[in-house]
């Protein structure tokens, strides 16, 4: 009922636009939300940093356990941070920063993890804001000062969530907790973006002969190791030998600080179970989550014995498809001069690199001609640790292929090198090869260091769909293009149907042609047919007409592929949501509502 | 020719005495040089400096000949002797000169009565050379073996000794980089057949290829051989920018003559097994004397069949200070005037030092100097050699504010001060050197130091911040787990994976070339610089360009793997470049960049490491590094540096045999109780700084205020950069910003965070700071080298600089906080003086300071400009 009259009165107040037409209002940009997230079953305020903020008509989430009730825009007086990067076109970027102020509720059901927030005006749909949803309980910062060892801002207890802000350069936030001997924490300074890249350092106030105040360090975040990629994250896991006080230093890597560098700090006990879950990690997939998170090169993909009726099933399957036999290199009793195993394909290989320099050798036979594609998946600790490197030798000892693709530099003077989670390969000649496993460096290795590689034969089939945009904003009576990349693996010579279901009423899609530049692959571009698919690009272009009214909140369409090889269609498969707007053209001279509070899912 | 023997070679071996082993028993000595000099050496040296002016005319007790026994073999070889006589005050004097030889059978051999001591070999046999001086004697046997049989001849070593003997070869000369005057030498004939190439071919050496660069003229005439330019440069009849090397009718122009007559064949190609000179030797390896007096040396070449041969007229010498002794071609030092010297002595691919100090008169009534460890032992010992007295021990005050900076980079607190003075324990040095040892002050202050050795910044490791405090904690956990050096060292060099000591291979986010790599490695863990080697073999060590390319190859499978910010580091397996068959890709191998090969791995020492599939040849480089005595050796010798202002070879990165060690068993020494003690780098800080060496007074004496290098009185050092700016923070009680901003520039900037000391920057490079800027900060582009001397930007700086001013009139300082407490002017005097200075003020000080603050119009501005002349004053910013 209260998302129904939020929804109308959003209504009501769009149709008061609805006068001279004009280009589309600019989109609201949000730039921050303080704090970005909350406890399950807990309601909070909240302030949403960004522009063109006095129109909304709506709050949207990505899940219906959240909710909101705005409660007013002002202007951002303070406005020393602007945001560092400007949005997309159409945005607000240049317009005044707002403060938009609202109580966010969380539902007791809602899934704890990241979620997602956007704005709806006129102009149609904002760009999404992270919010965290967590099960430990939340605080706020404290607004007297902590910046000081001294003055550090105590943690009564913990599992708790800590919701914090750097607002200048140089801005440290101290903490101060008591931690008992044998506890092992685990400290996040999880960053909502803004430009804040935080570390955590853990001090025990021991003094010194110098200083009764001083500090000694006892521990220095491990991040960025700890999740793939270039993390805003840092993460410090410490177990304390002796009960006491000890201090929690949060910061910016370069001492950077803003309006929009917004922190929560997690403190909660480390989990006995290695596998840590990444604190970012997305709240939740929706429906068909394993097609909607197909992903044809993770590292982290799940590679089983099923593997070839799933790489199938992106295709037109033939009658029967076996399981794949599955070979466990358990105890590595296969040091670096043991004996390969002979396999036959297809082959799924499970093992680990329990010490350094190790290697795993399977030795199998192929045909002149035989097209075979070789996956690796890494089950614990994954790339920079765990770096898995394969290697296909002839007997006589002649590398074939690896999964290393290199390419020179356009200088021509560095070599560039990525390892691949999957390469292709068709050998020239019956014979027998080795397959040789093992993590590209000479100093690493434990049972953490655990794979699965795939050896089998290639499958033409559907790879992965790149859909441009999760959203579109489509103004009545115009039109709006969605681009689609489809990639074709393993020698996928078929077709690929694309179709948008779930369109609001008036709304249609046709396929359309964009120009394409015809990029030729680079001189130094290396034997990427080995590791990279062909693609194709197709644009659906969205159309309405002008009576076409305004979505009152966003439509989830859902885009569809099904693959078509000799005649025959596979099934199809979801590969994206988007949300769909349809919004008036703006009024010319239509003023801005007044500040109202609407409450919305 | 050679001569076999046995005992006698012995003792003309491995190296000879040193100062340390002159106080040690003989018998203790002979252990640990088997085969070393004899006894009366050492002793000579300790009468030389023991005993007084006025002592009674010395009475000949003994006389030796060294070697006692000796084969020559072959015609033509010859041996020198050496007689020394012992006298009653125990000294030892060469007295070939003097000496009186005879033959017991003179149908075998010849006395060259031209060179005193020298035996020619006519006829096989065996005899008995004696030596008599004044009455008394010493004998030799001597054998002689195929005395007819001519050696084959060899270019290497006939022509190739000249070449080395006359100094053509030498670095100054046509073994320089491109050599002189289009004629090109390898250095010390280390590489024969090139020379002999570049002489009988002719053409014009170039650095980067094996061709000639201009045509080919020879250098030497088969059909009129005495017109040979070979022969008439050398002897002046042409222009010879050298000058002359040696005469018509000389041995060695009739050597060269008589073999561009037969041909100027290369001779006969050395077999495996043919005998090859192993090393060299010389007797004495150090040499004492007074000025005026003279001493020869004995050079022994060691074969690979185990002869011997004497080569002590075949060598150059080369006295590094000719000033202090010179030493003739047949190997005789004449002392000039005190001082030591090293002298180089130089055969075609060989080189060894040998040692000559000068000795100044004797002291009376030498004082006793307690000795605290093996530091004071090997330094006392020395300074007593050189009669030169060690400065008294420092003060209480001196010694607190010494020890607080180099253990921890910090002044003492004005409290701290007090109550150090005020102890009564006489063991309160012991106790505050372990206090400081364990205080997080020194694991901020070294790992500073290691930050500025590793060369941590932001645009050094991948241009990234997270990369470099990564690689900082790195550094400092090692520091505060005082883990193993070695292992320290292996870490580093062998880096792969993702690791934090990974990140230094990655400036710019690319593996840097492999001679880099290689190049840092080598300087930092085994103190050696081998980049001059990178073009042509080394001018003035024998490392040869092999050696480097050798060297280099470990780093050369190197690769980064992945994007920019997850780069792995790893080593290619098998050393096989994946992307050999790139479009577009160069020849990633290592290349020798003369003979266009690639090169195989190989240690210094020779030994070859292909690579495997399997293997990972850089780590075994780093095994190999840390198990040589030079990684210990360098280790200690920074370590020092640390702590005295210079090394015990200096620079500490660049040692060579040009540049030895002052303290050469003080080196080994404390090498070994380094490597003893598990490469614990506190534990030798501690042996350091316990020391009554280091704990001496920088009030010098009449001995020894010119003495810079033998530690006698501590010398003053400016502080580094860091340390200084920390200091002045800390005496004005105003913490240093430290922002990533131009002053200049809009924009917020970061900031490090508030309280952060100089020495806590993780990322310095990024941190504005003209005050680090201009007191030395370096930018750790390559191994740093911190310029301490004084400039007039500094002078500037503190005249009308940011820091000093600022800081002068800053709210919260220290002195508004007295200010407005009323502190008395006695009071603010004295704890600005134990703040500054660790000390109290004289009486005299205060009541100056006392009545200059009186006459100031403004008591304030008064006492900001003492501040100031506090901060400003050579005593605060120098540790001395």
């Amino acid at each position: 009922m209260l998302i129904r009259r939020a929804l109308l009165a959003a209504a009501v107040v769009a149709s008061l636009w609805l006068g001279v037409r004009a280009a589309a209002p600019p989109a609201p940009e949000l730039v921050s939300l303080f704090p970005f997230g909350g406890q399950q079953g807990a309601e909070f305020k909240a302030t949403i940093r960004g522009r063109a903020l006095d129109r909304v008509t709506a709050v949207w989430f990505d899940c219906e356990h959240l909710s909101a009730t705005i409660s007013g825009v002002e202007t951002d007086k303070s406005s020393g941070g602007t945001p560092k990067k400007a949005t997309k076109k159409k945005s607000s970027s240049g317009g005044p920063l707002q403060l938009l102020s609202l109580a966010v509720k969380v539902a007791p059901g809602a899934q704890a993890g990241v979620h997602y927030l956007r704005l709806l005006i006129p102009g149609g749909l904002s760009n999404p804001l992270p919010i965290r949803v967590h099960a430990e309980p939340a605080m706020m910062e404290s607004d007297a000062r902590h910046d000081t060892p001294q003055n550090s801002q105590p943690i009564p207890a913990y599992p708790v969530v800590v919701n914090g802000k750097l607002t200048g350069g140089g801005e440290t936030d101290y903490y101060v907790l008591e931690a008992h001997q044998g506890e092992k924490l685990r400290f996040d300074a999880l960053s909502s973006g803004g430009g804040l890249d935080p570390y955590l350092t853990l001090y025990e106030p021991t003094g010194s002969w110098f200083r009764p105040d001083r500090l000694t360090e006892l521990a220095f975040n491990d991040e960025p190791v700890p999740y793939p990629g270039y993390s805003l994250h840092a993460t410090l896991t410490y177990e304390f030998t002796k009960t006491g006080r000890y201090v929690l230093l949060l910061g910016g890597f370069l001492g950077e600080g803003g309006a929009d560098h917004i922190y929560q700090l997690s403190i909660r006990r480390a989990s006995t179970d290695k596998a840590e879950t990444d604190p970012m990690a997305a709240a939740h997939l929706p429906a068909s989550a394993d097609q909607l998170a197909w992903s044809e090169r993770s590292w982290k993909r799940e590679l089983q014995p099923d593997r070839l009726k799933v790489l199938w099933s992106r295709a037109v399957p033939p009658a029967a498809i076996p399981d794949i036999p599955v070979l466990k290199i358990d105890d590595d009793p296969y040091g670096a001069s043991s004996a390969p195993v002979p396999v036959t394909l297809p082959v799924l290989i499970e093992g680990s690199m329990e010490n350094p320099a190790d290697i795993d050798r399977v030795k199998f036979r192929v045909k002149g001609g035989d097209r075979i594609a070789v996956e690796v998946q890494t089950l614990q600790k994954t790339i920079p640790q765990f770096n898995p490197y394969l290697r296909i030798v002839s007997a006589d000892g002649d590398e074939a292929f690896t999964n290393v693709h290199s390419r020179v530099n356009t200088c021509g003077d560095t070599i560039l090198k990525q390892i691949e989670p999957k390469t292709t390969y068709s050998f020239p000649r019956d014979g027998e090869f080795i397959l040789e496993i093992r993590d590209i460096t000479h100093l690493y290795g434990d049972k953490s260091f655990a794979y699965r590689v795939l050896l089998r034969p290639q499958v033409p089939h559907m790879g992965e769909v790149h859909v441009a945009s999760d959203q579109v904003n489509l103004v009545a009576g115009e039109v709006t293009k969605l681009s689609i990349d489809t990639d074709q693996e393993e020698g996928f010579d078929g077709q690929i149907a694309l179709t948008v279901e779930g369109l609001p009423e008036g709304v249609r899609t046709v396929m359309g042609t964009e120009l394409v530049p015809q990029v030729p692959a680079p001189f130094n571009a290396g034997k990427i047919e080995r590791f990279k698919p062909e693609s194709q690009k197709a644009t659906f272009l969205f159309l309405s007409d002008s009576a076409t009214p305004a979505t009152r909140a966003p439509v989830e369409a859902r885009v569809m592929a099904q693959p078509t090889v000799g005649g025959k269609l596979g099934k199809p498969i979801l590969v994206k949501k988007i949300l769909l707007t349809v919004v008036q053209p703006a009024a010319e001279g239509s003023e801005n509502p007044a500040t109202k509070t609407t409450e919305a899912r | 020719m050679s001569t076999r023997g046995a005992g006698p070679q012995a003792r003309v071996g491995p190296p000879g005495p040193t100062l340390s082993v002159m106080r040690r028993k003989a018998g203790q000595g002979a252990r640990r040089s088997p085969g070393g000099p004899p006894h009366h050496l050492l002793t000579l040296a300790l009468c030389v400096a023991f005993v007084a002016p006025a002592a009674p005319p010395p009475k000949l007790l003994s006389l030796h000949l060294t070697p006692e026994a000796r084969t020559l073999r072959g015609k033509k070889s010859s041996q020198q002797f050496l007689v020394t006589g012992r006298y009653s005050d125990n000294r030892e004097h060469d007295l070939t000169t003097e000496a009186r030889f005879t033959l017991s059978n003179a149908a075998l051999a010849r006395l060259n009565e031209a060179e005193s001591g020298r035996v020619f070999a006519t006829s096989d046999g065996q005899t008995v050379l004696t030596a008599t001086v004044s009455g008394l004697s010493a004998r030799a046997t001597l054998k002689i073996e195929g005395s007819t049989q001519e050696r084959p001849f060899s270019f290497a070593r006939d022509i190739g000794s000249i070449l080395t003997r006359r100094g053509c070869n030498g670095a100054g000369c046509h073994g320089g980089v491109k050599g002189q005057a289009g004629f090109k030498l390898s250095t010390q004939g280390i590489h024969p057949k090139e020379d002999y190439k570049w002489i009988v071919e002719g053409g014009v050496f170039q650095v980067l290829s094996a061709e000639s660069g201009g045509p080919r003229k020879p250098r030497v005439d088969t059909k009129n051989p005495d017109q040979s330019l070979i022969l008439q440069k050398a002897t002046m009849t042409v222009a010879h920018g050298g000058g002359p090397r040696f005469a018509k009718g000389s041995e060695d122009y009739e050597t060269i003559l008589n073999w561009v007559r037969n041909g100027a064949s290369y001779g006969a190609e050395a077999k495996k097994d043919d005998p090859q000179v192993a090393r060299l030797d010389v007797f004495p390896r150090d040499v004492f004397l007074r000025p005026g007096e003279t001493h020869r040396f004995l050079v022994t070449a060691y074969n690979t069949d185990g002869s011997t041969e004497d080569f002590t007229h075949q060598v150059l010498y080369e006295p590094g200070q000719s000033g202090v002794a010179t030493v003739s071609s047949g190997g005789l030092i004449e002392a000039k005037k005190p001082g030591e010297t090293g002298v180089l002595i130089k055969a075609a691919g060989h080189l060894i030092r040998a040692g000559v100090a000068v000795l100044s008169e004797p002291l009376k009534d030498y004082p006793k100097v307690t000795r605290n460890n093996l530091i004071d032992e090997e330094v006392f010992d020395k300074l007593r050699l050189f009669n030169i007295v060690p400065s008294e021990l420092s003060s209480d005050s001196e010694f607190l504010r010494r020890v607080c900076l180099d253990l921890t980079g910090t002044l003492p607190p004005p409290d701290r001060v007090r109550e150090f003075l005020a102890g009564k324990d006489p063991k309160k040095r012991e106790k505050l050197i372990d206090t400081l040892l364990n205080t997080p002050e020194y694991i901020d202050y070294w790992t500073f130091r290691f930050a500025d050795l590793f060369r941590v910044a932001v645009f050094q490791v991948g241009i990234n911040p997270k990369w470099t405090q990564y690689y900082w904690e790195w550094i400092r956990e090692n520091v505060a787990s005082n883990k193993p050096w070695d292992q320290v060292a292996l870490e580093r060099i062998s880096a792969q994976g993702y690791s934090p000591a990974s990140r230094h291979y990655l400036p710019y986010f690319v593996i840097p070339p492999p001679q880099d790599g290689m190049g840092e490695q080598v300087r930092v863990f085994l103190g050696r610089r081998l980049d001059c080697a990178q073009c042509h073999d080394h001018p003035y060590e024998q490392w040869s360009q092999d050696q480097f390319w050798g060297m280099t190859a470990f780093f050369g499978a190197m690769f980064k793997l992945g994007s920019n910010n997850t780069s792995v580091v790893f080593d290619s397996p098998g050393g096989k470049e994946i992307a050999a068959d790139l479009a577009g890709a160069k020849d990633y191998r290592v290349l020798h960049p003369r003979t266009k090969q690639e090169v195989v791995p190989m240690l210094l020492d020779g030994k070859q490491i292909p690579y495997t599939p399997t293997n990972f040849p850089r780590r075994e480089l780093a095994q190999w590094m840390v198990a040589h005595p030079f990684f210990a050796e360098a280790a200690v010798n920074r370590m020092w540096s640390y702590f005295f202002g210079r090394g015990i070879a200096d620079p500490v990165d660049n040692f060579r045999s040009t540049n030895p060690p002052t303290h050469p068993q003080l080196l080994r020494r404390l090498s070994a109780h380094f490597v003893e003690n598990g490469h614990d780098l506190k534990r030798l800080m501690r042996l350091i700084v316990q020391s009554r060496t280091y704990q001496l007074s920088n009030r010098a004496n009449a001995t020894n205020e010119g003495d810079e290098t033998n530690y006698s009185h501590a010398q003053p050092r400016p502080l580094d950069a860091e340390i200084l700016l920390d200091a002045i923070s800390d005496v004005t009680g105003v913490p240093e910003v430290f922002s990533t901003a131009m002053p200049d520039t809009k924009g917020p900037g970061g900031r490090a965070p508030a309280g952060t000391r100089a020495v806590q920057l993780k990322e310095t490079d990024i941190y504005y700071s003209p005050f680090l800027d201009l007191y030395g900060r370096p930018n750790r582009f390559s191994v740093p080298e911190r310029n301490a001397r004084p400039n007039l930007s500094q002078a500037l700086h503190i005249l009308a600089g940011s820091t000093y001013n600022a800081k002068l009139a800053s709210k919260g300082s220290r002195l508004e906080r007295w200010l407005q407490q009323g502190t008395p002017d006695a009071q603010i005097i004295e704890e600005l003086y134990l703040a500054g200075f660790a000390r109290f003020p004289t009486p005299t000080e205060t009541a100056e300071l006392t009545k200059l603050i009186a006459r100031t119009p403004t008591r304030d501005e008064a006492l900001r400009d003492l501040l100031w002349a506090v901060v400003s004053s050579r005593e605060f910013a120098e540790n001395h």
